[in-house]
């Protein structure tokens, strides 16, 4: 039957990638095809916003010079081939489940008379279509509408605008490709190497990379300009290691001197002066294009081969259950979990809720998700943060850039783990906790909260002390640490004083809060100003510092004895489970 | 002890479960018995408070449950049908949240999950994620969850699912040592042998309604037949089950 197998194909190709853009990251409310339109005319907008605002420097002057243009237009280019990159690996890193014939599809797919191989290529060719439409949509605008608007005022032909349209698609098409297959080559290499191993990492390791490229997404804009300097110097080992200037290099290569050598109206003296810099600027920066330019294919190549092969290595055989270390039943409570019940989560029902929230953050994949990408916002302001601290002129004071950093990192934190506890941790089971329930959700919250705060501000809030130790003195970054710390108690108390969800436990009907973020940024920025100005007054001082620390902490004890006379529970908490059992009970009917 | 008295159970106007009423008394292992989609799992919830009924009540020692909801389930222990446990926890840290959440001092819960989990065999898979778990495996985490804070009804769902032999075995044993402590029990299943071993009283549901509620003796005799499989099948089984076997070997050959 030589005309079955195509079709079998495409229907594996398209249940996969149903599958890639299907799940609980991307979409855990919504169907799948909603979720793929709405990101692809996303990137799509994004893309062709960005391109006209970015374009409006060469539309708008009334002197074109094309030395001037073709110098920033080598700047534009790193931003577009770094966006392409790092929106690829993050898509990657999403999908990251459907990347590989896992345990289901193996289950699934396995009994049925379909040659692995076809199931191999499906996979593949839906990986494949999945990358080729974020590309698409995320360089198709740009593709089309930044190298009209970088000629526009200048005197070029079709060809040559055709020139620099391909070299932008050519450029930023390479370097998505290689942010795409870098994530599934560290994927399937990982995976290869830890063989049945691997399910108890995966998770870990796809926390970890979401963590470090939305940190290196959010922290982009501040490695922009000055880009032909960067790429005249390519010798430079810091310069040749970054893979962004190898595409801006290929980009640069394929564009030449198409702009530069346009003619453009006569000059006054000043801008002539200008314009010569910008020529000799640009001719620097195409020579020292030329070497960092053949990297750019050899790693496309190169992770291409890798992820390839390690795919093709892993899927020769049906994936590996998950494998822990076997340990006994018998084995005591850690000395962590010793600690904790012995201090601050003594009653069961403070220790349910304080060991459950732990644990849900730490292993359940939305939460983790949730969390990391809040983190990486975080993590982006503080870097921002102790770098303008540490630009500082010594003896100018008290930085209060690093002092305000913390209050964003709070907000960040707190809107995160908002995020995070809106998800319920595994619907179906909830039955188990309801069934169980004290009656009473303050125990259960008041653990919760303590969770937030051991698991996520103590150590979140350790790594900023390391930075304040080398710009305050030891007292005073001590003193920061606690105030951040009774800050973020205060906080998650204010917290539930409003309506709330049960954290984890609510259905999703509580909804997101995605639409509120840019309000809750500003109020952190301002937040952040009054209380760093606040923060910097007490503790020039011993004296002000204990009396900030005394206050807080007093107000912090307020709100929880204010908490606890008003803030719930109901006479029955249980109504609190109410729509998610109504949900699943319909389901399961 | 433990009453249900007209229950009514509605979905989009078709009646799941129909005036179903019966008793069970401390010391007693009450029956469930039901073809698939008989209403027995809707019951099951109603009794345990998860579904509102849309008819009728259940009592307990002579209130409604719903009067006090929280104190009820404090005596109550369940294993549900469907084995659905947070997957990103341990069978060890399940326990420990049950525990918890239902009030147990922690040295008591500590010895308590140990003496169980070593008990149902999973002392080696305690610390695993229960994802990587069998069936059976979850099987047994419901079971030690229900039991934990040794409840004074239990309510068994298809408790068998999954179990191999000798679990099972272990299983009827340790429901008739529960009867003889004084605990009500419930058991509701489709497995006849099971329910002939293990109660005293059976009642047999289909299509939502009780179509028979007596002693599993009395039936027997009441119906002539040696077996509650052949009462069983009397009550319930309208259709001719070695022909309808035929019918679907007949449809597969010849698709």
């Amino acid at each position: 039957m030589p005309d079955a197998t195509p079709s079998r194909s495409g229907l594996l190709t398209r249940h996969f990638l149903t599958r890639l853009i299907d799940n609980d990251l991307v979409s855990p409310d919504a169907d799948a095809h909603k979720g793929a339109s709405v990101g692809l005319a996303m990137l799509l907008s994004a893309g062709a916003v960005v391109t006209m605002l970015m374009g409006g420097q060469y539309i708008t002057t009334p002197l074109p010079m094309p030395a001037v243009n073709a110098a920033n237009y080598i700047d534009d280019a790193l931003i577009y081939v770094t966006v392409s990159m790092l929106l690829l690996a993050i898509v990657a890193v999403v999908a990251w489940d459907g990347l590989a014939l896992d345990t289901r599809d193996e289950a699934i797919l396995g009994p049925l008379p379909i040659p692995r191989s076809l199931i191999v290529r499906a996979k593949l060719s839906a990986m494949a279509a999945l990358a080729a439409a974020v590309l698409v949509a995320l360089n198709g605008p740009p593709t089309l509408l930044h190298p009209i608007s970088a000629v526009a005022m200048l005197p070029a032909t079709f060809a040559q605008t055709g020139r620099l349209m391909l070299a932008h698609a050519v450029a930023t098409g390479a370097a998505g490709l290689f942010g795409f297959c870098t994530v599934l080559a560290v994927r399937e290499v990982t995976r290869a190497l830890l063989g049945a191993w691997w399910p108890a990492v995966s998770a870990r390791l796809q926390a970890f990379l979401i963590l470090v490229l939305a940190t290196a997404f959010l922290l982009t804009p501040s490695f922009f300009g000055n880009v032909p300097e960067r790429l005249a110097a390519s010798s430079d080992w810091r310069v040749a290691a970054n893979p962004t200037m190898w595409f801006v290099s290929l980009h640069q290569m394929l564009a030449g001197t198409v702009i530069v050598d346009l003619r453009g109206p006569p000059l006054p003296r000043r801008l002539r002066v200008e314009e010569d810099r910008a020529a000799e600027r640009h001719q620097r920066a195409q020579a020292g294009a030329g070497p960092l330019a053949a990297v750019a294919p050899v790693g496309v190549a190169g992770s291409f081969a890798v992820a390839l092969v390690a795919f093709l290595w892993n899927a020769r055989r049906p994936a590996a259950r998950a494998r822990t270390p076997r340990r006994g039943a018998r084995q005591g409570a850690t000395p962590f979990a010793w600690l904790m019940t012995a201090t601050i989560a003594r009653t069961p029902a403070v220790q349910a809720g304080f060991f459950f929230t732990l644990r849900t953050l730490a292993r359940s994949v939305p939460h983790r998700a949730a969390l990391a990408v809040a983190a990486a916002f975080g993590l982006a302001l503080a870097t921002i943060g102790v770098g303008r601290a540490l630009r500082l002129a010594p003896g100018t004071g008290l930085p209060q850039v690093l002092l305000g950093t913390q209050t964003l990192l709070i907000a960040c934190l707190l809107a995160g783990v908002e995020q995070a506890m809106r998800l319920p941790a595994h619907l179906p089971a909830s039955w188990s906790v309801r069934l169980s329930w004290p009656g009473d959700a303050r125990g259960f919250i008041a653990g919760v909260k303590r969770a937030v705060v051991v698991g996520l501000g103590v150590p979140v809030f350790g790594l900023l002390l390391i930075a304040d130790l080398t710009l305050l003195t030891p007292v005073q970054a001590i003193a920061h640490y606690a105030v951040g710390i009774l800050l973020l108690l205060i906080a998650l108390e204010a917290r539930f004083l409003a309506e709330h969800p049960l954290p984890f436990l609510t259905a999703y009907s509580a909804g997101s809060r995605i639409k509120a973020a840019p309000l809750w940024f500003l109020a952190a920025l301002i937040a952040g100003a009054i209380v760093s100005a606040i923060e910097a007054a007490a503790l020039r001082s011993v004296v002000g510092t204990i009396t900030l620390i005394v206050v807080l902490t007093m107000g912090w004890r307020a709100l929880v004895w204010h908490w606890q006379r008003t803030g719930a529970p109901r006479e029955d908490d249980l109504d609190l489970f109410q729509p998610q059992l109504d949900e699943a009970t319909t389901l399961k009917l | 002890m433990l009453e249900a008295r007209h229950l009514v159970k509605r979905y989009s106007g078709s009646r799941v479960v129909d005036d179903v009423s019966f008793v069970v008394q401390p010391g007693e292992v009450l029956g469930y018995l039901g073809p698939n989609g008989s209403g027995k799992s809707t019951t099951v919830q109603m009794l345990t408070g998860l579904v509102e009924p849309s008819g009728g009540h259940v009592w307990f020692e002579g209130r409604r449950i719903t009067s006090d909801l929280v104190g009820y389930r404090r005596r109550l222990g369940c294993v549900p049908e469907e084995a659905h446990l947070y997957p990103f926890l341990s069978g060890r840290e399940h326990l420990e949240l049950i525990g918890r959440l239902r009030e147990l001092p922690s040295r008591r819960l500590d010895e308590r999950i140990t003496a169980l989990l070593e008990l149902f065999g999973l002392s080696d898979a305690a610390l695993q994620p229960i994802s990587g778990y069998s069936k059976g495996m979850r099987q047994k985490v419901l079971i030690a969850g229900a039991l934990l804070h040794d409840p004074d009804v239990v309510i068994f769902d298809e408790p068998e699912s999954g179990l191999d032999v000798t679990a099972a075995l272990m299983l009827r044993h340790l429901i008739r040592i529960l009867a003889a402590r004084g605990k009500a029990v419930i058991y509701s299943s489709h497995v006849l042998e099971a329910v002939e071993k293990v109660c005293a009283r059976v009642i047999v549901l289909h299509r939502g309604k009780v179509v028979a509620d007596d002693s599993v003796t009395a039936l027997r005799a009441l119906r002539s037949h040696t077996s509650l499989e052949q009462v069983f099948a009397e009550l319930v089984s309208h259709v001719d089950p070695e022909r309808t076997a035929q019918a679907i070997a007949d449809a597969v050959a010849h698709a």
